[in-house]
């Protein structure tokens, strides 16, 4: 059998594509972009707040890298629609989408018949709803470009969750959501993934300031022994996923989380 | 004597009725409403509170709660999708689980296990698989899914127990006239040969949840498919 091993990409993985993440202006999002930047794409970062996102942006650029930051609130629909035409208008392509941002985790926290209905709200907006809005408005570009979009679960989505259940609902469904539209999008080229990565990210560091112990049980059942980081070890996963390396991967769920969930 | 309250409307949830009728459950059914809208979330959360309470009035404290949440039968592409599609497959019926768990949870936890206490959904595989043209209601299943299992997280220490029951897509839809995707409605694709009918297959599962002696199962899934989906 011959190898066609010679046909995949050896140079800079992503140089002369874009990727535009969403909610990168800090955690997953921020390392996922660096680490796709870093590969060679150009890379917008869509964010809420352009005060951290600017920032971000900058000091990625000075160390070289192809970096802007364009506001997008991912809870108004003109906003993601708006943000992806302005990338594909300014870089003349999109080949990564990465949905990552959402809202509403520890306001729709606790017991489910107490929990905040204005938080239940903010999560099916910004994970639902802006998934189905990224993928309307993405999927012209994604489809030229035969690229890749990726959507951000949890583990909560896989096994429930006690302490925010209804951010676990929203998690699971954008994982079917992502093997639906995999089905769905094949035919056009376009991969469809997600990835759940558990990461030292500051939305990380609101749960542990409510739990100073949960990171020694979290470490404590992390095989790998340490929680992630978010450019370090959750951004390769997106420049694979970005780059033709995972060219025949799409419908799945890749857990980044040093192993502490195994349930797949 | 197993009081079920049955939550949903359409042909697949009157031949569970009819099955579980034929169990010997009493079955009270609540058809829930909705407002059609373009917001983000449609529905009201706590209304079916009261549907729901006054069938627990009339049946009794209930052994068991079915919830079988209305999606659309046809299969729409995402980017055909308008927001009222997306809302109608995806977040209404999430909302609509939610305000179930709200709901029952007086009427389910806080009394033994042997009393039953205990909710169960009733899916489509597409919850477990993703199915091109079924993607908002599928993101919708596998959501309740989890929720099913934060749920029994959450009411374990009151006794009340959840479950979901997944079945073959075309038993789910029963009635859609609408054409459905390559390898629904295929009983050539079932282990057993079909792929499962409501009343003599299906009612009979969801009688064995509402036993005392399947108390100790909680937050988990059972397909009921004849064998097509096996990944689990």
């Amino acid at each position: 059998m011959t190898s066609n091993f010679s046909l995949l990409p050896t140079g800079p993985l992503l140089e002369g594509r874009v990727a535009l993440v969403t909610g990168g202006a800090s955690g997953v999002g921020l390392g996922m972009a660096t680490a796709m930047a870093r590969y060679g794409a150009s890379v917008v970062l869509a964010c809420l707040r352009t005060e951290t996102g600017e920032p971000a942006a900058a000091t990625l650029r000075e160390a070289g890298l192809d970096v802007r930051c364009i506001r997008c609130d991912v809870t108004v629909t003109d906003d993601v629609f708006n943000v992806i035409a302005t990338t594909v208008e300014e870089f003349g392509r999109l080949d990564c989408l990465i949905h990552n941002a959402v809202a509403g985790t520890f306001t729709g926290a606790g017991p489910l018949t107490g929990a905040s209905l204005d938080g239940w709200r903010m999560l099916v907006a910004s994970s639902l709803r802006a998934s189905f809005d990224c993928a309307r408005a993405g999927h012209a570009a994604l489809r030229k470009a035969k690229g890749s979009l990726v959507l951000l679960t949890s583990a909560a989505g896989m096994e429930g969750s006690a302490a925010i259940p209804l951010y676990g609902v929203v998690k699971a469904a954008q994982r079917t959501l992502g093997k639906g539209l995999a089905a769905e999008w094949g035919p056009d080229g376009i991969r469809v993934n997600s990835v759940a990565p558990l990461a030292l990210t500051p939305a990380f560091d609101t749960a542990i300031a409510a739990d100073p112990s949960l990171i020694k049980r979290l470490e404590a059942s992390t095989p790998l022994g340490r929680i992630g980081d978010p450019v370090e070890d959750i951004g390769p996963v997106a420049v694979f996923l970005a780059s033709d390396l995972s060219r025949h991967v799409t419908g799945q769920t890749l857990v980044v989380d040093g192993g502490g969930f195994r349930g797949l | 004597m197993i009081r079920t309250l049955l939550v949903g409307a359409g042909a697949f949830v009157d031949a569970l009725c009819e099955g579980l009728e034929a169990q010997g459950h009493v079955v009270a059914v609540v058809v829930p409403s909705r407002k059609p809208s373009a917001e983000v979330t449609p529905y009201d959360l706590d209304t079916p509170a009261t549907g729901l309470n006054v069938a627990a009035e009339l049946l009794g404290y209930p052994n068991l709660v079915i919830h079988v949440p209305a999606v659309p039968a046809g299969p729409t592409a995402v980017i055909n999708q308008t927001v009222e599609d997306w809302i109608a497959a995806c977040e209404a019926p999430l909302d609509e689980a939610v305000a179930v768990v709200r709901s029952v949870q007086p009427l389910l936890a806080g009394r033994s296990p042997a009393m039953g206490g205990r909710l169960v959904w009733v899916l489509p595989t597409t919850a477990l698989s993703g199915s091109a043209g079924f993607v908002a209601t599928g993101a919708a299943c596998e959501g309740i899914r989890a929720l099913a299992k934060g749920t029994a997280k959450q009411w374990g220490a009151d006794g009340a127990t959840t479950s979901v029951l997944v079945v073959d897509p075309g038993v789910f839809f029963a009635g859609c006239e609408a054409p459905l995707t390559e390898g629904m409605r295929d009983p050539a694709l079932a282990s057993l040969g079909r792929v499962g009918d409501p009343v003599s297959d299906l009612a009979p599962l969801l009688d064995l949840l509402s036993d005392p002696r399947a108390a100790f199962t909680t937050g988990g899934t059972i397909v009921a498919d004849g064998g097509t989906w096996m990944a689990l």
